[in-house]
């Protein structure tokens, strides 16, 4: 038989197509393994970073304030250098994670805080002033308890017998004249941020067209909303790493917030306003008509200026709530002083407050309060270390609740930021 | 027995060239992936502990190919702190892979 030598360009088109299939065979089988190879890198990047979130949660850590802090891990195997960084942010920290590999920008950022007070199981420490502390009404109050040597009692309040819930006898110990201290690195560090007015990083005056959505990623530098009057803040979002700071005021009504730390002397937020956020202040907070701050929400009030007849409060009111710690502190002491938390019956709060200085608690707390006395207003009087219709209740906290690390050195994730 | 013309000869030689080409392409690739396959698959369990350790249950990642021991110790002077090194090996005890890892020690640790 004899075949056409033009028979040579079908042979030579035909092993041209079977070579382009082959070609297209290996490059797919190049790309899936590369792409699978670049997975298993992410992946090991991610292992990497998460290890070295642990690690900077370790108690002995040493972490350079504010700076990174460069980490090898795992040095006889593959060598990970990663930066670890922690700085304060409020009540709390921001520790993040970077890779040092230039060719690869990879990071991991989380909220910390601590996850337990000095006793995990404490609803209460009221300092000893002589008085015992008196309970009306249908006052539950549930879990360990810190109170005077004069102890507990039933009272008879507006025409109220005693009909709630006492502490177990084997729950009550015996308090201290004085409150015990909280972390005071965590204090100068909210001192500090008052007093630079916020000024960590970039400034955008508030006066300025910010526009109604504001948003900052939380690895970067932080971006602080001034101005020199005061602020009010409508509807607007605001979430990431932001300051907000008013020397005189600030207003926030119907916003969604997320993250944000707002720094004046007065805070007032109303009109259902949401999210998380944290609010510092030196003459009071006011949270009002069915704000709800969600955890990690916190409210420090203090008494930055060491003022010896310094007045102050927070106040929840109208059926408020905030999931998160309150902080009212002042290195000072004398009869002047009178720094007050304030939860009228419909309002409440989850989680944990310390307040150097009375309380008047007429809602609810749900976790554990530290505080120096109760005041309890009534129409027809005034009365000291009574407490009527109130709960406070350890057991309705969930019991690895994190909150800030105002008094104890552990470290626990309370959010990743990204 | 018949001739071929050099046409033929070259026709035949180019198509038994590429057959032969795509024949030991497609043995050499399904050897290579047979033998990765089984590191990989190790190593995707390891990492996917490793990423989901408080819920991991060990036997649950292991089967007929695969075995997965676990070691701890504290990592460097860290009182706090566990390193978990993961280590995989087949049915025949070779070793295939492992993972280290870091993770803060909790209470009942």
């Amino acid at each position: 038989m004899k075949i056409r030598a033009g028979a040579l360009v079908y042979a030579i088109f035909i092993a041209f197509i079977l070579f382009g299939l082959c070609s297209s065979f290996i490059l797919f089988s190049y790309h899936h393994r590369k792409l699978v190879g670049s997975n298993e890198t992410q992946l090991s990047y991610l292992i990497a970073l998460n290890s070295a979130i642990e690690l900077g949660l370790s108690k002995y850590f040493q972490h350079n304030d504010e700076e990174k802090s460069v980490v090898q891990l795992f040095v006889e195997n593959t060598g990970f250098s990663i930066s670890l960084k922690k700085e304060s942010w409020g009540l709390y920290d921001i520790l993040t994670a970077e890779h040092l590999n230039p060719t690869i920008y990879k990071s991991k950022t989380a909220l910390i805080g601590s996850s337990a007070f000095e006793h995990s199981s404490l609803a209460l420490y009221l300092t000893d002033k002589t008085s015992p502390l008196s309970m009306g009404g249908r006052t539950n109050l549930k879990g360990l308890c810190f109170l005077p040597k004069s102890g507990l009692r039933k009272a008879y309040i507006e025409g109220q017998n005693f009909c709630g819930v006492m502490p177990e006898p084997s729950e009550i110990r015996d308090s201290q004249k004085r409150l015990p201290s909280p972390n005071m690195k965590k204090i100068t560090q909210l001192q500090k941020l008052f007093a630079d007015k916020g000024l960590l990083d970039s400034v955008i005056p508030f006066e300025s067209n910010i526009g109604a959505v504001v948003l900052n990623d939380w690895n970067g530098k932080s971006v602080t909303l001034q101005s020199s009057n005061e602020i009010n803040l409508q509807t607007m979002r605001l979430k990431g790493k932001i300051l907000v700071y008013s020397p005189s005021r600030i207003t926030i009504e119907n916003c969604e917030l997320d993250g944000v730390i707002f720094i004046s002397p007065i805070i007032i937020v109303k009109r259902q306003s949401k999210g998380n956020f944290q609010a510092i202040a030196s003459d009071s907070i006011l949270i009002d008509y069915q704000s709800r701050l969600n955890f990690p929400g916190s409210l420090s009030l203090i008494n930055f200026d060491n003022s010896p007849d310094k007045k102050g409060v927070v106040s929840f009111k109208n059926q408020s709530y905030l999931e998160g710690d309150v902080l009212i502190h002042t290195s000072q002491t004398g009869h002047n002083i009178k720094l007050l938390l304030e939860i009228d019956a419909s309002s409440g709060m989850s989680g944990r407050a310390y307040v150097k200085g009375p309380v008047e608690l007429k809602g609810i707390i749900r976790g554990g309060l530290f505080c120096e006395e109760f005041i309890l207003k009534t129409p027809s009087s005034m009365y000291s270390n009574h407490l009527f219709n109130s709960t406070i209740d350890r057991a309705s906290l969930p019991t690895n609740f994190i909150g800030s690390s105002l008094f104890s050195t552990s470290n626990d994730i309370i959010k990743w930021l990204n | 027995m018949k001739a071929y013309t050099t046409i033929e000869a070259l026709v035949a030689s180019v198509l038994l060239l590429t057959v032969v080409s795509i024949s030991v392409i497609i043995i050499l690739n399904i050897m290579a992936s047979n033998k990765s396959n089984l590191k990989y698959r190790a190593e995707q369990i390891l990492k996917e502990i490793a990423l989901n350790y408080e819920e991991s249950n060990m036997d649950d990642y292991e089967d007929q190919f695969i075995r997965i021991e676990m070691t701890k110790k504290l990592y460097s002077d860290f009182e706090d702190v566990w390193q978990i090194e993961l280590m995989a090996y087949d049915r025949n005890g070779v070793f295939i892979s492992d993972l280290s890892f870091l993770k803060k020690r909790v209470n009942e640790d």
